[in-house]
């Protein structure tokens, strides 16, 4: 019999463990801890663990801190945060930090809960085909590559907001600054762009699906969500429809905001010499029949954004 | 000159005229005074029978009786002539008719009889049998004062009057003479006397006199003033010297004018500049008025909002606290029930397995049963192998533990509001806080273990929800202020009134809650500010600072005291001290 994949599950309540453990044992080998020391030593004792869940607020390591630490340990282990309450401060910490790959609220739906693991582990495959790849080609890759000036696009409705943003990173960026949603679309049909960071507060434009288009279409782009909106929902969505890199909340400071685009770039470059992977895409790739991620795709497909950028990317032809 | 003669005369005649006037009254009086006696006396001389005796009309001139009465009133005349009577002074009156009375007896016999036309004084003492006089009158023959006296028979009835009559001109005479030669002599004493001041006026008072008008009035700034004193004496060198003087001051005047013109008009331009500058100050100060007025409203605003805001950050955090603590359980036995609609299906084809082992075995259906043997083994086999039995049994074991998690949450939540009461009630203090730490679990139970350290049936009257409130509140301080894991140490406890040990139920006078940590204290400066409105040690977007502030406030609706003892290090104790009883206003 085939050894089952490896799953880890993190919860300060022995009931819930009990019972997501009913849930997986069949499909998944099965780990449980109490707590985010606990799964970590559980991770580094099983360093097949390709997915983890785990809960937010308990004691000790909170969540978000034990994904961190586990995506430094284990870098393609995808990580479900699994969560009581929408606390905001919880949520932007899981993303910017933990990068999470999902953000999932309890009570969960059982039946999306396990669609999403096995996504997980069909994910995390191909990330680890990626990062032994890129473990190959690192060196001569990158010592190769053109040091070309990377595009970044600023979004924002306020004309002076980008105008600033664009002023702060000229010299170390191509920057281009837009405050429309169409006009970031005739930028982006018009050149490769590695960062759009942009505001997620527009007049009439859901922002999510406005990103997600552009994600679909430029997987190498890395998006980057600037905004004084603290909105738990936006947030939630911008994780788990769209895998934002990073969601910032203004005023952040200077240092803080040209270091997250620097790592925002670095990451656009390495998915250009494929030495990481937009888990969307590789979502996509592996599960076109998992609902979660079709419903997604169909949403994104028909999205009014996508049809535009086509179109435009047409015309620029 | 004339004025002050004329005032001086005024002055030496108004005391003489005055005193004439006096006497003259005093004179009348005392006259008045002297005929009444005069008149009393001789009508008590007068025989009443005799006088009834005779007959008024006409009168019988040579009856016995009227020559005796006849003699009587002329000897009396005789006898007072010495105050001015004369022969025709003195009569006796008879009544005639309703207003008239008739001469009776009187010197002049030919008069006997004629009427007489009655006056008020002789109506009155011929009524009142008294006595009574006139004031002065006049008529054609001269200025008259009368007295009259009734002539009364022995049963007092009045049968006539007499009459005194006085012609005063005499009196009169003698003081208006006197009066006269007053007047002379002063006149003569003013004429004389304003003749020698004209005299000396003329001489040196004049001069003396136009000197002083001229200083007077060149004081009171007639620069112009000059003395025109022509005589070469003292008086003349006087006012030239005067009149030096005044030319030398009038210059002096001059410039000094000159100059405080010049320095008027640049204090009036220099006022007006400030007062332009005032005007725009106190517009200025206006718009800062008004600016203070509307940011005192927008203060007053924001304290409202910023109330509510710590409302609903507390309940804000209660809730967030509450979702976690229900979504839980809620997440297993959500969880629980899906999968138990799994295992469902799988035991159901189990039995329907053995089921159609059953029939085969019954039908004897050999060929089949091997099968069917096999069928049922292999599914009892893979139940066994996924545990289905034993993991059902646990999932209804957990949702039944899931339910009764949160049935109790909201059974706690319910008493920890107690929305539907509005009054003080007695209520149950401990079950208070028990409610209040059961919403608050969620946000101790990784930062402290509590102890509780209650007095049993610990009650006092009060609005339980709001007490609540302030537990929750001070519970929730308290786990903040523990940095790794500490204790939260509750206890309850009567007190009575000081000096009395709490004995008996009616002892128990006041209800005192302490919630004490060991966590890190509060620095000694903050410790008379914690209960302040909007101070707080929390970052901005943690803390409003009004929970303590709200909590105080709602202690003294309880007229009951919260006070604070920390030491830095070590941990904080809260006591809460409120009457058991609420006296009913």
């Amino acid at each position: 019999m085939a050894e089952k994949p490896e799953l880890l599950l993190i919860d300060d309540e022995p009931l819930i463990l009990d019972s997501l453990k009913i849930l997986f044992k069949r499909d998944y080998q099965v780990y449980t801890a109490q707590s985010g020391e606990q799964g970590l030593k559980e991770i580094k004792q099983h360093p097949n663990i390709k997915v983890v869940i785990c809960d937010q607020r308990m004691p000790g390591l909170l969540g978000h801190e034990t994904l961190r630490e586990i995506k430094r340990l284990s870098p393609h282990t995808i990580r479900i945060l699994l969560t009581g309450y929408s606390d905001l401060d919880a949520i932007l910490n899981s993303v910017n930090s933990g990068e999470v790959f999902r953000y999932i609220s309890k009570p969960w739906n059982s039946d999306n809960l396990m669609r999403v693991v096995e996504l997980g582990f069909r994910i995390s495959e191909r990330l680890e085909k990626v990062e032994r790849d890129a473990a190959a080609k690192k060196a001569d890759t990158l010592n190769g590559a053109t040091m070309h000036k990377h595009a970044v696009l600023f979004v924002d409705e306020q004309a002076a907001v980008v105008q600033t943003l664009v002023n702060q990173f000229s010299t170390k960026y191509d920057a281009v600054g837009v405050s429309s949603t169409d006009e970031a679309l005739r930028e982006l049909s018009k050149r490769p762009v590695s960062v759009v960071v942009s505001n997620v507060d527009f007049a009439d434009a859901d922002p999510i699906d406005f990103l997600n288009a552009i994600s679909h279409e430029y997987p190498n782009t890395i998006t980057l969500i600037y905004t004084e909106q603290r909105d738990a929902t936006l947030a939630i969505r911008a994780i788990n429809e769209l895998n934002v890199f990073r969601y910032l909340v203004k005023p952040s400071d200077d240092a803080k905001l040209a270091d997250t685009l620097a790592a925002a770039v670095e990451r656009s470059n390495a998915r250009e010499h494929k030495l990481e992977a937009s888990t969307i895409h590789i979502g996509r790739e592996v599960a076109p029949d998992k609902s979660d991620v079709s419903t997604l795709r169909r949403k994104i497909e028909s999205s009014t954004y996508l049809l535009k950028l086509r179109a435009m990317r047409t015309a620029q032809r | 000159m004339l004025v002050q003669a004329l005032i001086l005369s005024v002055a030496i005649l108004l005391p003489a005229v005055l005193n004439f006037q006096n006497q003259k009254e005093e004179t009348l009086k005392h006259l008045q005074e002297q005929l009444q006696t005069a008149a009393n006396a001789l009508a008590l001389e007068i025989n009443p029978s005799d006088f009834a005796k005779l007959s008024a009309i006409p009168a019988d001139t040579l009856l016995l009786e009227y020559k005796l009465i006849h003699d009587k009133i002329a000897r009396f005349t005789k006898a007072n002539r010495y105050l001015g009577f004369d022969d025709d002074n003195v009569y006796a009156f008879k009544w005639a008719a309703r207003d008239t009375m008739r001469f009776a007896v009187m010197f002049y016999s030919q008069y006997v009889g004629t009427p007489y036309r009655v006056r008020s004084e002789m109506e009155y003492a011929f009524r009142n049998r008294s006595s009574s006089y006139t004031g002065i009158y006049e008529d054609e023959n001269g200025v008259w004062v009368s007295a009259y006296a009734p002539i009364l028979d022995s049963t007092g009835t009045v049968l006539g009057l007499i009459e005194v009559d006085f012609k005063n001109n005499y009196y009169l005479t003698l003081l208006e003479e006197k009066l006269r030669s007053i007047i002379a002599v002063s006149l003569l004493a003013v004429v004389s006397g304003s003749a020698l001041s004209f005299l000396l006026a003329a001489l040196i008072t004049k001069p003396v006199t136009a000197i002083t008008d001229a200083v007077l009035a060149f004081s009171r700034g007639d620069r112009a003033r000059r003395v025109s004193v022509s005589s070469t004496d003292e008086i003349g060198s006087l006012a030239q010297a005067f009149n030096y003087m005044a030319t030398e001051i009038s210059e002096r005047d001059r410039i000094t004018e000159e100059i405080r013109k010049q320095r008027l008009e640049e204090t009036i331009s220099a006022l007006n500049q400030s007062n332009t500058q005032l005007a725009e100050k106190q517009r200025e100060l206006e718009l800062t008025i008004d600016a203070l007025n509307q940011s005192n409203a927008q203060i007053k605003a924001q304290q409202l909002q910023l109330v509510q805001a710590e409302k609903m950050s507390s309940l804000g955090q209660m809730v967030a606290g509450i979702a976690h603590e229900i979504n839980t359980p809620l997440g297993f036995v959500k969880n629980s029930l899906s999968l138990l609609s799994r295992n469902q299906e799988e035991i159901e084809s189990l039995l329907e397995k053995q089921q159609h082992l059953a029939e085969a075995l019954i039908n004897g259906d050999d060929t089949a049963i091997e099968q069917r043997i096999a069928d049922a083994f292999e599914a009892k086999r893979e139940l066994d192998e996924n545990e289905v039995i034993d993991d059902t049994r646990k999932m209804l074991d957990h949702s039944k533990t899931g339910i009764a998690r949160i049935e109790e949450l909201v059974t706690n939540l319910k008493n920890f509001s107690r929305l539907d009461e509005s009054a003080f009630k007695l209520s149950d203090i401990n079950e208070g806080i028990d409610s209040t730490l059961v919403i608050a679990f969620n946000a101790i139970k990784h930062k402290a273990d509590v102890v509780k350290d209650y007095t049993p049936d610990f009650k006092a009257e009060c609005y339980p929800s709001q007490l609540n409130q302030v537990f929750l509140n001070l519970v929730m301080n308290a786990a903040q202020a523990i940095t790794d894991r500490g204790t939260i140490t509750i206890t309850t406890r009567y007190e009575s009134e000081p000096n009395v040990e709490a004995k008996a139920p009616s002892d128990r006078t006041y209800a005192v809650i302490k919630i004490a940590d060991n966590g890190k204290g509060i620095a000694p400066e903050h410790l008379n500010k914690i209960f302040d409105p909007f101070f707080t040690t929390k970052p901005v977007g943690q803390g409003t600072g009004l929970g303590l502030s709200i909590s105080y406030q709602i202690i003294e609706r309880h007229k009951g005291t919260i006070s604070v003892k920390s030491t830095v290090g070590q941990g904080t104790e809260f006591s809460v001290r409120i009457p058991t009883r609420q006296t009913k206003v």
